[in-house]
């Protein structure tokens, strides 16, 4: 099976699916493409990083969360915990790619348990709220909606104590400044979203979106984050502003401009 | 045998095919012409919904119609027949005309075309209106100004109504036999042509071609063309940003793993050229934000594609092959951009001086 992680391309593929979270059947058909046995590459994309730089580091880490029965599926929670944990060390390689296969072995030791640690939670009865805290998966079932506790914050910090334990003290502090980075940016693309929403229909000019902008990142919410990560699935407009942001834009745009917007919204087809 | 097909009212050419397999699947049924007068129209319990008014489903000799009437027929003396001034209603405004109803079974047929054309002209005279709104408070216009843009308005109201009204009538009240032997192909796509091009018409305004697109040209002082010129391309900017940023964003949780340098030169190469966006927002993209936030993301991966020489070098071999499947799964450049113009989302026309001064 290792053979098959050594190309480059097949892993990607694998790695793209693991990301989704949920193996979506569009994507299968290219790693079929490549290989054969989709049923086993399903179950090893869940359970392998699928980047030989880290499946050298510890050859048996696949094996660790293999479940019990043989060509049994791993639940959807593992699966997201695996995307997470995949998107962690990828970020780990790229900030400290001089780390030694020692330091890499322990890391993905440390992290595999928080995997399993997130893996383990279990949902909550509650209702789908419009917008769900960073990495939290809403699931509907019938008679009610199930939410997974935002798994994302326990792998995280699986990763970066592990890093912090393991690596020189150089790369530890180069993940922590690759993560803040990071962070920064999904703030960045959620103001640049959210001034893009108001603008659509508040006609400002170039002064007032520097303003906004500004504004938002000062009354900066964490909920907000959510826009960047789930900006392809749903579209922001003037209509749907999260929570928060229209008392900002009231403050930027005065009470007169704020009216008129809202009295432009109104009018809009579908309204 | 039992039939069952759906029209739908995506769009135009999707519904004429629709029709085309409820005129066979009619014939294949063996439903037409089979013997008794057992014509029966009633209602059924189901809500009429916005979103159901443009589906046809025939099971059998049932059609339930888009506005949760069922249709069930059998008679060997009332074939199903065409109704072309419905067919015509569809093509130039989709799911605003009544009932949507192609078929008449029975002789029957529901009231239509002149509400969907008011619901129409009015649907476009608040675009317009937002147009004329947007110069009135990007460039400060004059009363007079804003009273020439609105009779300019009202002008293309006028005309277009009066246009589309003249090829209706060429339409209301005639029928053509549903089945093989009376259906004339010629007469469909005449009638599906016709309604394009009306629908073209309703679609155009305020564009370049309508007489307020041309009056603004005229209308407004230099000082005002370039303010106006300048705020577009703020907007642009703006919308571009946001853009580019959220696909980074989004290529970043797919697992890329990119380090602060590499989003940094990526995001910087592509906000270095900003593509000629549509960004009045009356294209035909405003409306369906799902589908506009896809083509967004179908532009971003081909810009990426059109600049990976500024970029791909900041990559490993890892990153390089997994942005490389994803940005060409957006299929051939090229093709792509004509793609988006098509949708809306681009104009080529934003390269064009805004205003052509004469000496």
């Amino acid at each position: 099976m290792s053979l098959v992680f050594r190309n480059p391309f097949v892993w990607c593929v694998l790695l793209l699916a693991g990301a989704s979270g949920t193996l979506h059947a569009q994507v299968m058909p290219a790693a079929e493409a490549v290989q054969g046995n989709v049923g086993d590459q399903v179950v090893d994309a869940a359970q392998s990083i699928g980047d030989p730089w880290w499946d050298d580091a510890k050859p048996d880490a696949a094996r660790e969360l293999r479940p019990s029965g043989q060509g049994q599926q791993p639940s959807r929670q593992t699966q997201r915990a695996m995307a997470i944990l995949r998107r962690e060390l990828s970020l780990v390689r790229a900030a400290c790619p001089s780390l030694s296969p020692d330091a890499r072995a322990a890391i993905l030791s440390a992290a595999l348990e928080g995997v399993g640690k997130a893996a383990a939670t279990k949902p909550v009865a509650a209702p789908a709220p419009q917008i769900v805290a960073p990495g939290a998966v809403v699931q509907i079932q019938a008679g009610g909606s199930l939410r997974h506790p935002d798994i994302a914050p326990v792998v995280e910090e699986a990763v970066a104590k592990a890093v912090a334990r393991s690596a020189r003290p150089d790369e530890a502090e180069a993940f922590s400044h690759e993560v803040a980075a990071r962070a920064t940016r999904r703030r960045e693309a959620a103001v640049a979203i959210l001034v893009e929403a108001v603008d659509q229909t508040a006609l400002l000019d170039e002064s007032q979106r520097q303003t906004l902008a500004r504004a938002l990142d000062k009354n900066w919410q964490p909920l907000w984050e959510r826009l960047a990560i789930q900006a392809g699935q749903s579209r922001v407009t003037g209509r749907q502003l999260p929570p928060g942001v229209a008392a900002v834009v009231a403050d930027v745009l005065g009470r007169d401009q704020f009216n008129t917007w809202q009295e432009r919204l109104r009018r809009l087809p579908g309204s | 045998m039992k039939a069952l097909h759906t029209i739908t009212s995506l769009d135009a050419r999707r519904r004429h095919v629709g029709a085309w397999l409820i005129a066979l699947s009619c014939a294949f049924a063996g439903r037409v012409g089979s013997a008794g007068d057992d014509v029966v129209v009633e209602s059924s319990a189901a809500p009429s919904t916005p979103g159901a008014a443009g589906q046809q489903v025939l099971v059998g000799n049932v059609i339930i119609r888009g506005d949760g009437r069922a249709v069930v027929f059998g008679a060997a003396n009332r074939q199903p027949q065409y109704d072309l001034g419905g067919l015509f209603d569809q093509h130039v405004f989709g799911r605003l005309a009544a009932g949507n109803q192609v078929f008449i079974i029975n002789g029957q047929s529901a009231p239509r075309g002149t509400s969907a054309l008011e619901q129409a002209l009015a649907a476009v005279r608040e675009r317009c209106q937002q147009r004329v709104e947007m110069l009135e408070t990007v460039c400060h216009l004059d009363a007079s100004q804003v009273r020439t843009l609105a009779m300019a308005l009202e002008s293309d109201l006028k005309r277009v109504e009066s246009q589309i009204a003249a090829e209706r009538e060429r339409y209301e009240g005639r029928t053509m036999p549903a089945t093989p032997q009376g259906l004339d192909r010629a007469v469909l796509e005449e009638v599906r042509d016709t309604g394009l091009k009306c629908r073209r018409l309703l679609d155009a305004l305020p564009g370049a071609g309508s007489l307020l697109g041309s009056v603004v040209h005229e209308t407004l002082s230099p000082a005002q063309a370039d303010r106006f010129a300048a705020w577009l391309e703020g907007r642009r900017a703006c919308r571009w940003r946001a853009m580019v940023k959220t696909v980074l964003v989004q290529l970043d949780e797919s697992g890329l793993g990119l380090s602060s340098k590499q989003a940094m030169a990526i995001e910087k190469s592509l906000r270095a050229d900003v593509p000629p966006l549509a960004v009045l927002g009356d294209g035909p993209l405003e409306q369906q934000a799902r589908q506009a936030l896809h083509f967004q993301t179908i532009l971003v991966k081909n810009r990426l594609r059109l600049r990976a020489i500024e970029w791909e070098h900041l990559l490993d071999p890892r990153q390089h092959a997994m942005l490389t499947i994803q940005i060409e799964s957006t299929g051939d450049p090229a093709t792509v951009e004509r793609m988006l113009v098509e949708q809306g989302l681009l104009d080529p026309d934003t390269r064009r001086p805004p205003r052509q001064e004469t000496p």
